[in-house]
């Protein structure tokens, strides 16, 4: 009989659709809670967000228009141009203690590093030999070669490293107390393994020689105005802002990791910092500027967070009350079957 | 008789789509048909120009690839199944002829010229002609129903040159030449010549057996092939079934055209934003000299933007929805409550692509004859002589006692019995059950399992359960001898000689025999339709009120009646009478219309005895089915070989008319005629009617209609037949054939879509394709149409949705059928709960994986405008692969399988909630682009706020800022938990795949990223961009901050809304939802029954209109058949 019936499906839950479930419903009992729930939960953590960020000590410099000088705006007090060497002096006030570490960052605005021309010009094999590189590195066009010579490293994105220096990486108090920022530490650790510094003593003469710096870099850093030598051959491995600045950033407005200091707080008083001025900004009708900040639990100061958070949660207690109002006012009986139509024969 | 040419074709027949040669190019024609597989496939080949593509080369190939690969897997599998079932049938087993003994053989070894013998009830394997048979004069019976719906048996004869040939030494014996017409699809014509023994014999149709018809109530008969495999008639006649396309899939198809739109809209912005900005922002500084000259770059540009937004259109959509679709069919097929046991037949999607189409059915056209009914008689109810009788008696029609002592109700048969002993009716009792088992065409055949001893062969069915009736009854037909009938009662032989048949025919509507008692008495014996009994009644007749009433009662319950009388006819009267009957039978003109006359003049002064009721057997639940089908808002049509009384009968039997409906019947001869009275009909409705009834308009479905359907949703044109009178159209097969005339076709679907029930009687198979595509043509409803036999295959392949009945062997109609069920009442569960499950699924599913795509790349769109149009992907190549293909594609599938909007029981009991598929109101234009306009703001506000939180912060507690591909990592990670969040929110019905779908694949998302980041670029050397990415994000909070606070802000507006619409903008559904939830008892459905149960004692004081005669016979030619045969001679046995 069992042979007979071969076709007969399996009476399982799975095959008869039966399968243990739920009903999520939204009805007045639990969707009014939730949105109170929401409401309760999301607002002190909004309220806690932003005052996190607001204990965040930040203040920003922006010297792009230094060499020109005239009167700054503030948080800058005063500044001046020494159009001999291209250095701006910038003064500013801290007016109270920022808690370690303290980092200095510089910030770009209008500048598309994320812009795919740019973006893939690159060559991540060239900047992890220790060797002379002899494959081809056409992906770091238009900046691979020049007349047969290779640009080291090459690409884009390398050419136009940020060439601004803050002289000594410091800070000066007018009593001269001096606050160093250390470049050590500041590029991500896996993009360490990404960089190695090149054996220049294995390196032949003739690849020294076909071994170029960036056209950028030939203009804006001295040390390469003719060229390399065995001597000032940049260590990329050791060049942490550097590999901060192949990290490439997501929008045209980005700030980048200069210096740290991790072992003391910055107290309060009137400092300046000296920046050799190289990198030009003014081209593309960007701004620069030299940022200084401590960071909370949540990173940098950052209110967005915190509004959103109170925003989403007072919209929910809003929305609670709305409904839980209104239901009160029109309920509506659940599964009331005069709401179903029977209008057939 | 041989036949060594081997020209002929084989008989193997192949019905499978595919064979191995032919896969590959058909296959990728099939696919490439489709836009979106086109548009993939060219994007692909873009991806492989240097330097264009944003995005790994392979991102794109690879998915379509895969999606290729199961598509092709889906198709192979399924045309496996078909390759199957042709092996089954050409492996059937038949004798054939070798040397002098016949030896079994399969189907597909048959040539044309051998011999076969086939056996009772067993299918031909092939065109054959017929040589010799067990009965006499090499006659035998065939059932055509196959071929042409009719299920009357047919006659066949062999030529009296073969007839004898009746055992296989005789007929390998046989010698000679048969010539034979080519092959061609015309069934009812026949030409060829046979040589015998140097005698040229002509052969016609009378002769011919054809593939996929029947042998019936004949042993065995001899015969020769003369067409094999496809150049039988019936292979001629099959159209290649026709690729269906449901409306779900043109409409994504559509939609897909005006996506692709905006996909190349948004392309062209951006590569002519990339082509000014570059010029305006950008500095030969940074890029060191201009990376953009020429105009061809923008060509370039554009392509990169394609590429980049491709996703916009979902690659995984159709394999998505054909995996669905597939299991969904599983599933059905797999459903135990539309499993027939009696006939281990499980309901079979055939074509899975249409499961959704099952939830928008509008129309059902359904065949009767082995669809509605089971094609048995059965003898129930009769009147004898003012008293009635039942062969089940209900306790409600149980005898009582009226007050003035005259007796109400019904005996049953034992009583019958009885009285025929010792009533006062008596003598009426016998002469009644002696007319059932003399007046007849029936043949007897003894047969021991048989409770009567008897098979009765009879060509009608109606017929041959009278006959059997009257055999339970103790009058048991014995023998026929062509010049008499012999019954036995109570262990007497009597023998009637048969003196004069006149036969049945559709005027005459009855049938007489004049024959002679053992007693010696001449008497005349007729039974036929009421209103022509009645007429030729003699003056006194004492039963007449009574039997009227009777046959009322019998109608309104659907039963088939006949009248019986009967008069004893004096020698001499007969004896002129014979004469004139004589001189007709051998008139040479005329001859049909001479022998009705003659006929006329004897059956008069009539005594009527009484009438019977004959059930024809409906199937399981099939009332109750087309009750609840009809509060579904399904319309039925009945299209059926039967005449009108009889179809008119099964209506009433079924439920499908009811007695308040006000019947339309239009049989009208001429096309004028017909034109007049249908276009009365409209206009003294139209008077009656709400005026937006009868100002709609029937437009022709041309292409530009139909795409503007598509486009802009589809017009609502159906008319709440609650609003009207109840009406139901009976029309005839003739004047449909000219109501389906250019002219008149317009006004006839006006008048039929006005009527909750149409029935077309006498239709052919023709006829019937022809009625679905006149609905098809003006109206965009969804049509079903039902049937058993090949005479439904046409109308099965035009309407949308054809369904077949299986599981008797041998029906056609199931072969080609895109569904295939057992019995006709689980069309109940396959339209309401399956049809609804599909539809409310597969549209979300659709909706669903469109958004979610939507949601994903629109981001990607924001970020160009702020990456300077320069088409820069915030996602990593592969991460955005998996997108797809892992992390979102669970969700829509596990919608697509296990949703229920509600469960199976609540869809049954609240059939209305069908309309929700019937009106597109779950997927239609409007919400449609509600879903891509969702999208669009949740990709807008996911960006927008994940930019204001993230874009020059501070990240992490030691100083770090976010780079790139950080932050596409946390929008990913945004969108990611936006999407399956919003899967949740649709979900109505959550089980553990729902979990698994969900909540899982965002866990492995976040536990896979670090793990991938690590070992990706490490072994693989793919995904270099994710080193290290991981760590920072996870170890620092804002990353968890901001994935819990955006995707709550984006869902609380969706949240709101759902919230708001059950509450505030109620649906049936909503409350039908609650009821499933929390229990809720629903005492309307009882209510109902109360409103009906009012409803019934009011009908039963309407007037009765119907007295129910209906008779199925042959017509003509019945008495030759019968004359013929002498069962007291042995059959030859083959």
């Amino acid at each position: 009989m069992a042979n007979k019936l071969g076709n007969r499906p399996a009476d399982t839950a799975f095959k008869q659709q039966r399968l243990k479930s739920w009903q999520p419903l939204l009805t007045p009992k639990n969707v009014i809670p939730i949105f109170f729930i929401i409401g309760v939960i999301f607002l002190p953590i909004g309220i806690a967000l932003y005052v996190s960020s607001e204990s965040v000590k930040e203040i920003i410099l922006d010297y792009t228009k230094c060499k020109y000088g005239g009167k700054p705006t503030l948080p800058i007090a005063a500044w001046n141009y020494d159009s001999q060497q291209n250095i701006c002096t910038v003064n500013f006030e801290i007016f109270s203690e920022y808690k370690k570490p303290v980092f200095l960052y510089y910030r770009l605005t209008n500048f598309y590093q994320n812009h795919r021309d740019y973006f893939k010009s690159y060559m991540p094999k060239q900047l992890k030999s220790d060797k002379y590189y002899k494959d081809d590195i056409s992906d770091c066009a238009p900046l691979d070669k020049s007349n047969g010579k290779q640009y080291y490293p090459c690409g884009l994105i390398a050419n136009s490293f940020f060439s601004d220096e803050v002289i000594g990486s410091k800070l000066v108090r007018e009593d001269s107390f001096e606050y160093e920022f250390s470049e050590s530490g500041i590029s991500w650790s896996s993009d360490k393994d990404k960089y190695k510094n090149m054996n220049v003593n294995q390196l032949t003469d003739e690849e020294l020689k076909n071994l170029i710096p960036p056209p950028n870099w030939k203009k804006d850093f001295p040390q390469y105005k003719n060229g390399y030598t065995r001597e000032n051959f940049p260590r990329l491995a050791d060049m942490e802002r550097f590999q901060v600045w192949m990290r490439v950033a997501g929008l045209p407005n980005f700030r980048k990791l200069y210096g740290q200091n991790k072992n003391g707080s910055l107290p309060k008083g009137r400092y300046s910092i000296q920046i050799i001025d190289r990198f030009d900004v003014e081209s593309f009708g960007g701004t620069k500027s030299i940022i200084i900040s401590n960071v909370s639990a949540f990173g940098g100061k950052n209110p967005f967070l915190g509004i959103g958070y109170v925003v989403v949660g007072s919209l929910s207690l809003l929305l609670g009350i709305i409904f839980l109002v209104k239901n009160m006012i029109s309920p509506r009986k659940l599964g009331d079957t005069s709401y179903l139509s029977y209008k057939t024969q | 008789m041989t036949n060594s040419l081997a020209k002929y074709s084989h008989n193997r027949i192949s019905t499978a789509k595919y064979n191995v040669f032919t896969f590959l190019y058909k296959f990728l024609k099939e696919q490439f048909s489709k836009y979106a597989n086109v548009f993939f496939l060219v994007t692909a080949l873009i991806q492989q120009i240097p330097g264009v593509s944003p995005l790994n080369p392979l991102t794109t190939i690879l998915p379509l690839s895969f999606v290729l690969l199961v598509s092709a897997v889906k198709e192979i599998f399924e045309d496996y199944k078909r390759h199957m079932s042709d092996n089954d049938e050409n492996n059937r087993k038949i004798q054939v002829l070798v040397g002098n003994t016949f030896v079994e053989k399969k189907w597909r070894d048959l040539h044309v010229g051998d011999i076969v013998k086939v056996e009772n009830s067993s299918f031909f394997p092939a065109d054959l002609i017929l040589l010799s048979s067990s009965e006499p004069d090499a006659l035998c019976y065939i059932e055509t129903s196959n071929l042409d719906g009719e299920t009357n048996l047919k006659v066949r004869q062999g030529l009296p040159e073969t007839a004898n040939l009746t055992n296989a030494n005789a007929v390998s014996e046989i010698r000679g030449v048969l010539k034979s017409e080519q092959p061609n699809n015309s069934l009812y014509t026949y030409e060829g010549v046979i040589e015998l023994n140097g005698k040229e014999l002509p052969l016609t149709p009378n002769q011919l057996l054809l593939r996929g018809s029947q042998l019936r109530n004949t042993k065995w008969v001899y015969a020769i092939i003369i067409n094999t495999g496809h150049d039988t008639k019936l292979m001629k006649n099959a159209t290649e079934s026709p690729i269906k396309q449901t409306n779900l899939e043109k409409m994504t198809n559509v939609q897909i055209v005006f996506l692709f739109a905006i996909l190349i809209a948004m392309s062209l912005i951006c590569s002519i934003g990339y082509f000014f900005k570059d010029f305006a922002t950008f500095q030969e500084e940074i890029f060191h000299e201009k990376l953009l000259q020429k105009f061809t770059d923008i060509i370039y540009g554009f392509f990169t933007f394609i590429i980049l937004f491709n996703n916009l259109i979902p690659i995984s959509l159709v394999v998505t929805m054909e995996f669905v679709k597939y299991g969904q069919s599983i599933l059905i097929n797999s459903d135990i409550e539309i499993y027939h046991e009696e006939t281990d037949t499980p309901t079979q999607c055939k074509t899975s692509n249409l499961v959704e189409e099952l939830g928008q059915v509008e129309y059902i056209f359904s065949d009767k004859t082995g669809t509605l009914t089971c094609n048995v008689m059965e003898f129930k109810m009769c009147t004898i002589a003012g008293k009635s009788y039942a062969k089940i008696v209900t306790d409600d029609k149980r005898i009582v006692k009226g007050e003035n002592g005259v007796e109400k109700g019904y005996y049953d048969f034992n009583r019958l019995i009885d009285n025929s002993k010792s009533d006062a009716t008596a003598d009426s009792i016998v002469e009644f059950l002696t007319l059932l088992a003399v007046c007849h065409t029936v043949i007897p055949e003894q047969n021991e399992n048989s409770p009567e001893g008897y098979i009765y062969q009879a060509s009608s069915p109606d017929e041959g359960a009278l006959v059997k009736g009257a055999a339970t009854l103790g009058y048991v037909f014995t023998t026929r001898r062509p010049k008499s009938v012999t019954i036995q009662v109570e262990g007497q032989e009597k023998e009637y000689e048969l003196l004069n048949i006149c036969e049945f025919n559709s005027t005459r509507k009855r049938m007489s025999v004049v024959v002679r008692t053992p007693e010696g008495q001449i008497k005349l014996y007729t039974k036929g339709a009421d209103t022509v009994i009645l007429e030729r009644l003699a003056g006194n007749n004492p039963y007449v009120d009574h039997t009227l009433n009777q046959l009322e009662e019998y109608a309104t319950e659907g039963l088939r009646t006949l009248c019986l009388a009967t008069r004893d006819i004096p020698e001499d009267e007969y004896i002129n009478w014979n004469k004139a009957y004589e001189k007709a039978a051998t008139s040479l003109t005329n001859r049909a219309a001479e022998l009705d006359r003659v006929a006329e003049s004897i059956e008069k002064e009539l005594f009527l005895l009484g009438a019977t009721a004959i059930e024809d057997k409906l199937q399981d639940g099939v009332p109750d089915t087309i009750h609840t089908l009809a509060q579904a808002n399904i319309k039925l049509w009945v299209l059926t070989g039967d005449k009108q009384e009889t179809a008119i009968n099964i209506g009433y039997s079924c439920k499908l008319l009811t007695e308040e409906m006000s019947l339309i019947v239009c049989n009208e001869e001429t096309h004028n005629t017909t034109k007049e009275f249908i276009s009365n009909r409209l206009r003294s409705l139209k008077e009656s009617m709400p005026s937006y009834i009868s100002k709609r308009n029937f437009q022709q479905q041309t292409q530009s209609t139909k795409i503007k359907s598509l486009i802009f949703g589809k017009k609502d044109e159906s008319v709440d037949l609650d609003d009207i009178e109840p009406l139901a159209l009976v029309i005839d097969g003739k004047s449909l054939g000219y109501a389906l005339e250019p002219d008149m076709e317009l006004m006839f679907l006006e008048l039929a879509t006005l009527c909750r029930a149409v029935i077309c009687c006498r239709v052919s198979p023709l006829q019937k394709a022809l009625i679905v595509k006149l609905v098809k043509k003006y109206t965009n409803s969804i049509l079903l149409a039902i049937g058993d036999g090949a005479n439904d295959v046409g109308m099965i392949q035009a309407a949308h949705v054809g369904v077949g009945i299986s599981g008797v062997e041998g029906l056609q109609a199931a072969r080609s059928s895109d569904f295939a069920i057992a019995q006709f009442r689980y069309l109940r569960k396959l339209l309401l709960v399956h049809g609804s499950w599909s539809y409310h699924r597969l549209s979300k599913l659709i909706l669903y994986s469109f958004y979610k795509n939507i949601a994903m790349f629109m981001t990607q769109f924001w970020f160009t405008l702020d990456n300077g149009f320069s088409g820069q992907t915030l996602y990593e190549s592969w991460t955005i692969t998996s997108y797809n293909v892992i992390f979102t594609v669970f969700s829509p599938v596990v919608i697509g399988l296990f949703d229920q909007i509600l469960n199976a029981r609540m869809l049954d009991q609240y059939p209305q909630l069908y309309k929700i598929g019937q009106k597109s109101e779950v997927f239609n234009i409007k919400i449609f682009w509600g879903w891509i306009i969702n999208g669009f703001f949740h990709s807008y506000a996911i960006y927008h706020m994940t930019k204001w939180i993230w874009h020059e912060s501070i990240v992490t507690s030691n100083g770090y800022s976010a780079d790139l591909w950080m932050m596409g990592i946390v929008m990913f990670t945004i969108v990611l938990a936006v999407v399956l969040s919003k899967a949740i929110l649709i979900t109505n019905n959550w089980n553990k795949f729902t979990t698994y779908a969900t909540i899982g694949a965002f866990a492995a998302w976040v536990i896979g990223l670090p793990i991938y980041g690590w070992i990706a670029p490490k072994l693989l050397g793919i995904s270099p961009e994710l080193i290290g990415v991981s760590m920072p994000l996870y170890t620092g909070l804002m990353f968890w901050v901001s994935v819990l606070v955006i995707p709550v802000f984006c869902l609380l507006r969706d949240y709101i809304w759902k919230y708001y619409k059950r509450f505030y903008k109620t649906e049936s559904y909503h409350i039908v939802q609650e009821i499933q939830k929390f229990n809720i008892p629903d005492y309307r459905p009882r209510m109902e029954w109360f409103r009906k149960a009012v409803h019934k004692v009011r009908m039963v004081q309407r007037l009765k209109r119907n007295r129910g005669y209906a008779f199925s016979q042959n017509e003509g030619g019945q008495a030759r058949v019968i004359r013929a045969y002498d069962t007291t001679q042995n059959k030859p046995i083959g």
